[in-house]
């Protein structure tokens, strides 16, 4: 997994973690994430680092739901320095939800994940990760899952 | 700027494209959910629930060997062992996920049964043609890659424990440093 440097266009490898309480605590505390990560608390929170960064730039927050052979992204969020035109790294959102599906396949749901978006960038996510839609959902799973896996896990730089 | 609930610092929405969103967020409507939309996600667990019991024998058990795979995966990802974990267990798994006789998987594979029961008993270290036979017989889904660096972890941890080992190999090294460290 890597992300790309928008103004040197290198590849930086990159990987998603779960963090604890703790971790989550300070992450929000530094301000650096829109939205209340304390929040989030009861689901498992992951964040995206890469080599070289110190501070993680990425956050998602995802539910298990085993009753429904589902992964459920309840939240994304880039760091707001990374948001915007004006952004430093690129791929970040993407390698949270590839990382999803992974999740994902390995809890034996077929790589079927899913999120709620809000109506107005439904479109936007739809066309840029294949999502299937339904009415209050995006979807995706089996070989779109894969293929989002492979386009965001590759050139041998695995995490 | 969207009114802020109780639960989320809501981000200016009004500052960015729709494209720029969609590359910074995801994050579900904040307003609460009317009964109809209730209603219809409601439907949706029941439908996704419906469609993941209907599936085919032959998509269950392609289900289940991508779970295997990212199990796999994960697992020689990090650096935490687990002696359960090893390439016995997941070759065990790879042969009865896709609810095969031993006898079966062995012709497939073209070996003995008893050295595939001694690969998944970890009585014997598999070759390197042997995984590669598994990589090819998973057309691609298990790479030979990873089969290997399972049973590469298997033998770091091997190396890092046997204290027998360096007993006996103890009496062929003489004048050894003696410097602490």
């Amino acid at each position: 997994m890597y992300i790309i440097d928008t103004i040197t266009g290198e590849h930086i490898p990159a990987a998603v973690s779960k963090i604890d309480l703790k971790e989550i605590a300070l992450i929000n505390k530094s301000k650096r994430f829109d939205f209340n990560w304390n929040a989030e608390k009861l689901n498992d929170v992951y964040k995206l680092a890469a080599e070289g960064i110190s501070e993680p730039l990425g956050l998602m927050s995802l539910v298990d739901r085993p009753e429904d052979f589902a992964t459920e992204i309840r939240l994304i969020a880039v760091s707001k320095d990374n948001k915007g035109k004006e952004r430093r790294y690129d791929r970040i959102a993407g390698s949270m939800i590839a990382f999803a599906c992974k999740e994902s396949f390995a809890a034996g749901y077929n790589g079927f994940i899913c999120l709620k978006p809000k109506t107005l960038i439904k479109d936007h996510y739809r066309e840029k990760y294949n999502l299937q839609s339904t009415k209050l959902f995006l979807v995706s799973e089996g070989s779109n899952s894969l293929d989002l896996i492979k386009a965001y896990y590759q050139d041998g730089k695995e995490k | 700027m969207e009114k802020k609930s109780k639960n989320y610092q809501v981000v200016d929405i009004s500052k960015f494209s729709d494209q720029d969103l969609a590359d910074a967020f995801v994050f579900p409507k904040t307003t609460n959910s009317s009964a109809e939309e209730k209603r219809e996600e409601a439907e949706f667990w029941s439908d996704r629930r419906k469609q993941f019991e209907n599936r085919t024998s032959e998509q269950k058990i392609y289900t289940k060997l991508l779970q295997l795979k990212f199990q796999l995966e994960e697992y020689i990802g990090n650096y935490k062992y687990e002696e359960a974990l090893n390439f016995g267990y997941f070759l065990n798994e790879y042969v009865s996920r896709q609810e095969k006789k031993d006898k079966q998987f062995a012709l497939e594979v073209d070996i003995k049964p008893a050295v595939l029961s001694q690969y998944i008993n970890n009585h014997r270290k598999p070759t390197e043609k042997f995984v590669v036979r598994l990589e090819l017989h998973s057309n691609g889904m298990i790479p030979a890659i990873s089969w290997f660096k399972l049973v590469q972890k298997d033998k770091e941890h091997e190396i890092m424990t046997n204290q027998d080992l360096r007993r006996m190999e103890s009496k062929h090294v003489k004048n050894h440093l003696k410097l602490a460290y």
